[in-house]
């Protein structure tokens, strides 16, 4: 099972639907978090959203708790969750993405995807990491074909994800097959 | 019986009176057993009272009628934190019992012709829309919203002919969400171009609309589509609503069954062109009409994106209730099925008090000045009709 994490967004029920396809999924708000859910997931899923990671310290706290015991999956808002409780710092960039479609590449050697593979995928996001950003067993492995911002990072050994694009978004070509890949790494 | 004829008799009567567009013309509905206003209390109970009947329906077996921005927001568990100015009825359906099909040109001379050519009054003046319109976009640099949609209002005092006045706009502007409601203290006359929600049976339709361009000699439908495409401030909008509809579909959709039917094309009317796409779905088997209206309404396209944080920052912003301007108008039938659409292009007048609303989107790459010109291109077409 797979339980996604809602943080009030409007892209969330489409990453549900998109789960739905490999998995059973339950989905509940933020402000409604279900201890059962959390307990009899294999999948943990932080959703995309509107603000920053520090608005969100409920999924923080879930995030620490099940690092390396189940797999995380951060989307948008989730990636940055992700990073940011990796001490990273999640900043507002210059030019900023809303609705854009954009080229990605897979960059390093080490990801579950095809090493300098390129993506279509669509973009939402205000935020996003800054570098240089080092965290143990954590690899960022897609970036922006132009500006060469983060676009996916990975830990294969706790088996955390995250991508700063949306992959359910229709904008994103394949979506579905990067979802798959994950869930069954 | 001819259209005029018709329409005549209709309003000499003096009886409430909603008429609708339909494919072909226009609906009358009329002679009305019952009518629910609804309030924050009764709404749920209203909607779930509806009847689900597998039987064969008559044609006049449906509630028609509107549901408020307010009320909508309350729906989905959005409050409103100062305490606005709210005199007119958040919701008000009807239950007709005659329902006459009319032909697609209505005409109409109004007995006596009493335009008052009074001014109208903006509730927010350039400078302070400018002031508003920067606040959101730090928001949106800050990742709050992505689209948020301003809202300013024209009002007037006038007493009009409301049937007078939705013949001759729907002679200048035809639309097919357009609609008027006539009773016996207050009138709404609207042209929507937007249909929000078309239910039949599990099969369910948005058409949301992002991207408008008016007309001019030089534009046909082949160059509007060149200058959509083109446009990435357009086109990223655009984009935007529709990954947020397949996400309100998906709510109460089956999983797979959410799929872009049309993906960007151009629907032409008199004076503009529209950036319109078809989303549709196939509802899971235990969706009620509540489920179905609060996923789909307040509609994402007249709201911005993402919706809740989006409308908290409206709701705190905005000083005067909305009204009916971005609810829906349309009918639940007897049997679950629906057709409404999105209260915009609109007026509202009650108690003498003529208001027309218009927002317009702040997006990263958008100008103050352009959208607040945009905002009185869209209410001219309303205002013209006062003269």
């Amino acid at each position: 099972m797979i339980y996604v994490i809602d943080h009030n967004d409007s892209f969330t029920h489409n990453v549900v639907h998109q789960l739905s396809l490999f998995d059973n999924v339950k989905c509940t708000n933020y402000d409604d978090i279900n201890t059962q859910f959390l307990k009899n997931a294999s999948t943990i899923v932080l959703s995309p959203g509107p603000g920053s990671p520090k608005n969100y310290p409920t999924t923080s706290e879930i995030y620490y708790k099940f690092k390396g015991k189940k797999r995380i999956l951060g989307i948008c808002l989730g990636f940055q969750q992700i990073l940011f409780c990796e001490g990273a710092k999640i900043v507002q960039q210059k030019q900023i993405y809303h609705g854009f479609q954009s080229e990605i590449k897979v960059v390093s050697k080490s990801s579950i995807f095809k090493y300098k593979n390129k993506l279509m995928v669509g973009r939402y996001h205000s935020l996003k990491l800054k570098e240089p950003f080092y965290s143990q067993n954590f690899d960022i492995t897609m970036r922006c074909a132009i500006s060469g911002s983060a676009m996916a990072v990975e830990n294969n050994i706790d088996k955390i994800y995250g991508f700063q694009f949306h992959p359910e978004s229709f904008l994103t070509i394949n979506g579905n097959l990067l979802i798959k890949k994950i869930l069954s790494a | 019986m001819n259209t005029l004829k018709i329409l005549k008799d209709i309003n000499s009567l003096d009886k409430p009176y909603i008429i609708y567009k339909t494919p072909k013309g226009f609906d009358l509905f009329t002679n009305f057993s019952k009518k629910i206003i609804l309030s924050n209390k009764n709404v749920e109970n209203f909607i779930n009272s509806i009847p689900l009947s597998k039987k064969k329906l008559k044609k006049t077996d449906l509630y028609i009628g509107f549901f408020g921005y307010e009320i909508l927001n309350y729906l989905i568990g959005i409050k409103f934190s100062k305490k606005r100015k709210n005199h007119f009825p958040k919701g008000i359906f009807y239950k007709p019992e005659t329902i006459i099909s009319l032909n697609e040109d209505l005409i109409f001379t109004p007995l006596n012709d009493e335009k008052k050519k009074k001014q109208f009054k903006i509730n927010i003046n350039k400078k302070n829309y400018t002031k508003i319109f920067n606040k959101f976009k730090k928001k949106i640099k800050q990742g709050e919203t992505y689209q948020i949609k301003i809202c300013t209002k024209y009002k007037n005092k006038s007493a009009i002919d409301p049937l007078d006045f939705f013949c001759r706009l729907s002679t200048s502007n035809l639309a097919p969400e357009a609609f008027l409601i006539k009773d016996k203290n207050y009138s709404v006359i609207s042209c929507s171009p937007e249909t929000l929600i078309q239910k039949k049976g599990r099969s369910i339709i948005t058409k949301p609309i992002a991207g408008t361009l008016k007309k001019n000699k030089n534009l046909n439908k082949k160059k509007a589509m060149k200058y959509f495409k083109n446009n990435i401030k357009e086109t990223k909008e655009h984009n935007m609503i529709v990954d947020m509809e397949r996400n309100d579909l998906s709510r109460i959709c089956v999983p797979g069954s959410v799929k872009i039917e049309k993906e960007k094309t151009i629907e032409e009317y008199k004076d503009l062109f529209h950036y319109v796409s078809f989303i549709k779905g196939k509802l899971k088997e235990k969706i009620g009409t509540i489920n179905i209206i609060k996923s789909m309404m307040p509609g994402g396209s007249v709201i911005g994106c993402p919706k809740i944080s989006t409308l908290n920052l409206l709701n705190n912003q905005e000083k005067e209730s909305r009204n009916i301007y971005t609810g829906s108008f349309g009918y639940i039938k007897f049997n679950g099925d629906m057709r409404f659409n999105i209260i915009i292009r609109s007026i509202l007048n009650y108690k003498n008090i003529s208001e027309i609303s218009v927002a317009s989107g702040v997006v990263i790459d958008s100008n103050a000045s352009n959208e607040f010109n945009e905002n009185f291109i869209k209410a001219k077409a309303l205002i013209d009709l006062f003269k």
